[in-house]
């Protein structure tokens, strides 16, 4: 068929006519005029009858009536539309207008349910920020030795009014030897209930006009008619009734609020003293003994028994902390109690016992708070593949290791990126290497893609605030045409395709590699696609119907700049979304400067990339994951 | 307006009477236009036969026509306030479901090979084809079976010819052959001069003949 209904054809007026003709339409004239020509041409006389005779073939198709269910279906949308067109047409008359009366009635009823709600949360129910604890110093005669800690919880009655109670427990010494002006003091905690600030109003009240500290009996409020009930605040009242003003140091009332918010709890407390004109001292609460307790021991870390912690054995962890073991718990950012018992036997991690060993710990059971890290340097531990993978990906996304001179001169990185489940999506993945002199190189090692390229590798430096100070390479290997070829090549060298088959694919493959471009390299510049010095490895590769299809490798050095050092970054793209390449990096040493160079990070989702067998894993965080809080 | 059924049609027999129904379209698309619904519902009637038979002739396939169908009526109903007047009512649906058929097979791009044989559920052919009519049954049975046969063939033949057309020359034989529109009317729906679409009916004729030009050489041997 040749047929081009569009096209402007000059014949278009002897068409129309012999179209006419054909239908019957002509008029006299033109049928005649028509005649005429057709009885000097007999050839086109026959091709009149032929689309005569077609014209009635066409006219002589049965015609089909059409489904009973279009007819249905339609009557079905059209009266649907006409039902629904008719709600929507119908006036909104007055019966579904919502007077004004209701609409007041309904906002004054959400206005007094606010009210009300507010009201409750604010006069009736517990505040959830502050929890008091009580707990004393060892008074000397042992007067109270039946007391133990207590927490109150705070409510208005526990807000009004916290004495101190001698305690039980074996307490440390205080650290701070009271003055002999030091006396036992009654202490409130300040609060934000308006009730307990009424009730320490009225304590500073009656302190004035005692002169001293009366006991809270003689007070005629709430508290001291609440402490007839609760034997505790009998206790407590009796407690501040006993104490004596300028007495000996040692009988002193220790009052330790555990609170959320240590530094606002301070300040009340502060505040509430100078207020009441009450001398006090700050007393540290003394660090417990350092606990030893093995591997595989849940150790409960708080006071208030909100964090657990696991150990983790390492293969040189002989099942407890050795002395001068850093171990560090790193928060995930919620506020810890200042009960929070964290461990923290710090010494120097130059010290030997440290070196080389590795702990980790990490949440268990219960209402853990905390997620947990801690490695040591340069720790050669032989863990389990999914636990380094963890520990990698956890260090990679912590911080980013930076080495010092030890890297120099070894494979500081190793370039692993996997296909992307899409294609089209690019994923980086890119090393940096600090302070680079133009003496150093940058070499890129057995650079490897699989199927699915092409990917391609940028190096650039990131002084773009100067002159440009090295020229940026992009060296793109991969490429889509040879790469298909090469599979298809690959894919016929696995189906065990004859010898004569694979020998003739491998001329293909040598043609193919052919250096097309920069062949070669010097110092400064990159290979080419697919060395021929590579030709034979990757036909033998081809031969054993393995994976690798292309391979690069290049030894870029940086041009003299007028900086001393630049950071220079290797970035590996993936272009087509699915190539598969691997390689190595390595920067040799330099005559002058060193370089710091910090372990790759992916952009993309994280994978596990393999530790290669001759590289060493990459350093590991010092300083970063780590971290060591210590108790209030 | 002039006739819808065109001329020297055999079929014409078959098509409504067209100065009437030419009137009463006009009637029941105002009567659509001010929202009348039962109105569009007889449009519907009146003309779902017609509108299926050409566009199964356009794309080859029932069930794509039957979905086409009521695609054209959907839209028209839609779009049933841009009606002016200014061409016949059939003309203005038809334009809707010839530009539905063709936009449907430019999207395609499809050669089809087109039958006579209408899939229904009891497995029965073509039983509610017009040619099924009682006259047609009637005359069917005067027939002998090698007289249907050979009409049978002869339809196949032109149906599969007709499908290796492109859709703008099977638009133009259909319109004028099956549907008998005239010129005018063509060049409505089209939105062609007079001329042009002439010469494109001339030329599809001759694409047609050409895909037929075995068949009819066959016939002519025997």
């Amino acid at each position: 068929m040749s047929q081009d209904p569009n096209k402007f054809d000059p014949k278009e007026t002897t068409e129309a006519k012999l179209c006419a003709y054909v239908d019957g339409d002509l008029d006299a004239a033109g049928r005649a005029e028509i005649e005429k020509y057709l009885e000097t041409n007999p050839q086109h006389r026959k091709l009149m009858e032929e689309l005569k005779q077609t014209r009635a073939l066409m006219r002589a198709l049965p015609r089909a009536s059409a489904p009973p269910e279009i007819g249905e279906m339609l009557q079905g949308q059209l009266e649907r539309s006409l039902l629904l067109n008719e709600l929507d047409a119908e006036p909104a008359g007055d019966s579904m207008r919502i007077s004004r009366a209701a609409q007041f009635r309904a906002v004054a009823a959400v206005i007094l349910l606010a009210l009300g709600l507010g009201v409750v949360v604010y006069f009736v129910l517990p505040s959830s920020n502050q929890r008091v604890t009580v707990v004393t110093a060892p008074p000397t005669d042992h007067e109270f030795a039946t007391n133990t800690t207590q927490i109150l919880p705070e409510t208005e009655e526990a807000s009004r009014a916290i004495a101190g109670v001698p305690s039980a427990t074996p307490a440390p010494p205080p650290v701070a030897t009271p003055s002999p002006a030091l006396t036992t003091a009654s202490v409130a905690v300040a609060s934000a209930d308006p009730f307990a600030r009424r009730e320490m109003d009225r304590s500073k009240v009656a302190g004035k006009m005692s002169g001293k500290f009366a006991p809270l009996e003689k007070k005629a409020d709430g508290f001291a008619n609440a402490s007839k009930i609760d034997p505790f605040r009998a206790r407590v009242q009796q407690t501040l009734a006993n104490a004596t003003v300028g007495q000996s140091p040692a009988n002193y009332t220790c009052v330790v609020v555990s609170t959320t918010d240590p530094a606002a709890a301070r300040q009340r407390v502060n505040t509430f003293l100078v207020d009441n004109k009450i001398q006090w001292q700050p007393v540290a609460e003394p660090m417990p003994q350092p606990i030893q307790f093995g591997a595989s021991q849940v150790a409960m870390t708080s006071k208030l028994n909100q964090t657990q912690v696991h150990l983790k054995q390492s293969n040189q962890f002989n099942g407890q902390y050795p002395v001068g073991t850093n171990v560090g718990v790193v928060s995930n950012g919620a506020p810890q109690s200042p009960g929070t018992q964290v461990l923290t036997n710090t010494l120097p991690t130059t010290t030997p016992a440290a070196a080389g060993q590795s702990y980790g710990i990490q949440p268990t059971s219960g209402p853990v708070e905390h997620e947990s890290l801690a490695v040591d340097k340069n720790a050669p531990v032989q863990q389990q593949p999914v636990q380094q993978a963890e520990q990698q990906q956890m260090q990679q996304a912590i911080a980013l290791p930076t080495t010092e001179d030890g890297d120099v001169g070894q494979v500081v990185g190793r370039l692993d990126l996997h296909g992307i489940a899409q294609a089209g999506d690019q994923s980086e993945q890119y090393i940096v290497a600090r302070n680079m002199t133009h003496e150093q190189t940058i070499e890129l090692k057995d650079l490897l893609t699989r199927e699915g390229g092409p990917a391609s590798i940028e190096i650039f430096n990131t002084s773009t605030d100067d002159q440009p100070l090295a020229t940026t390479q992009t060296l793109t290997f991969g490429d889509e045409a040879k790469l298909g070829a090469l599979n298809d090549l690959r894919a016929g060298v696995g189906a065990a395709a004859p010898a004569t088959q694979i020998a003739k694919d491998l001329d293909k493959t040598e043609a193919l590699a052919a250096p097309t471009s920069n062949p070669t390299t010097n110092s400064s510049t990159a290979a080419a696609f697919v060395p021929a010095t590579q030709l034979l490895a990757m036909q033998q590769k081809l031969r054993a119907a393995t994976a690798p299809v292309d391979s690069f490798g290049g030894q870029f050095k940086l041009q003299p700049t007028t900086k001393p050092t630049q950071d220079v970054v290797i970035v590996l793209r993936n272009d087509a979304g699915n190539a598969q390449v691997q390689g190595q990096v390595q920067v040799p040493a330099a005559t002058s400067a060193p370089a710091q160079v910090s372990a790759p990070r992916e952009t993309a989702a994280p994978t596990a990339p393999p530790v290669p067998a001759n590289a060493p894993p990459a350093a590991p965080a010092t300083t970063g994951p780590a971290t060591t809080q210590a108790a209030p | 307006m002039s006739s819808l059924s065109g001329t020297h049609h055999p079929n014409e027999a078959t098509l409504p009477p067209v100065d009437v129904t030419g009137q009463q379209d006009f009637h029941l698309f105002e009567r659509a236009r001010t929202g009348d619904r039962g109105a569009f519902g007889q449009i519907v009637v009146r003309y779902q036969d017609r509108i299926y038979n050409s566009l199964l002739r356009l794309v080859g396939d029932p069930e794509e026509a039957r979905e086409l169908t009521q695609e054209a009526f959907t839209r028209a109903l839609v779009k049933i306030d841009s009606f002016r007047g200014e061409a016949g009512p059939y003309t203005w649906l038809f334009r809707i479901a010839v530009n539905l058929a063709i936009s449907q097979l430019r999207k395609v791009q499809r050669h089809r090979v087109f039958s006579l044989e209408r899939p229904s559920s009891n497995g029965q052919a073509a039983t509610d084809d017009q040619a099924s009519s009682l006259l047609d049954r009637v005359k069917r049975n005067e027939e002998s079976p090698d007289v249907i046969a050979e009409r049978h063939e002869q339809h196949q033949q032109v149906l599969s010819a007709l499908g290796r057309l492109d859709a703008e020359y099977r638009a133009v034989l259909i319109m004028r052959d099956v549907e008998g529109f005239d010129y005018q009317q063509m060049a409505d729906v089209l939105g062609l001069p007079l001329g042009t679409l002439k010469s494109r009916l001339f030329r599809a004729r001759i694409a047609l003949r050409d895909e037929l030009r075995p068949y009819l050489s066959g016939v002519k041997k025997k």
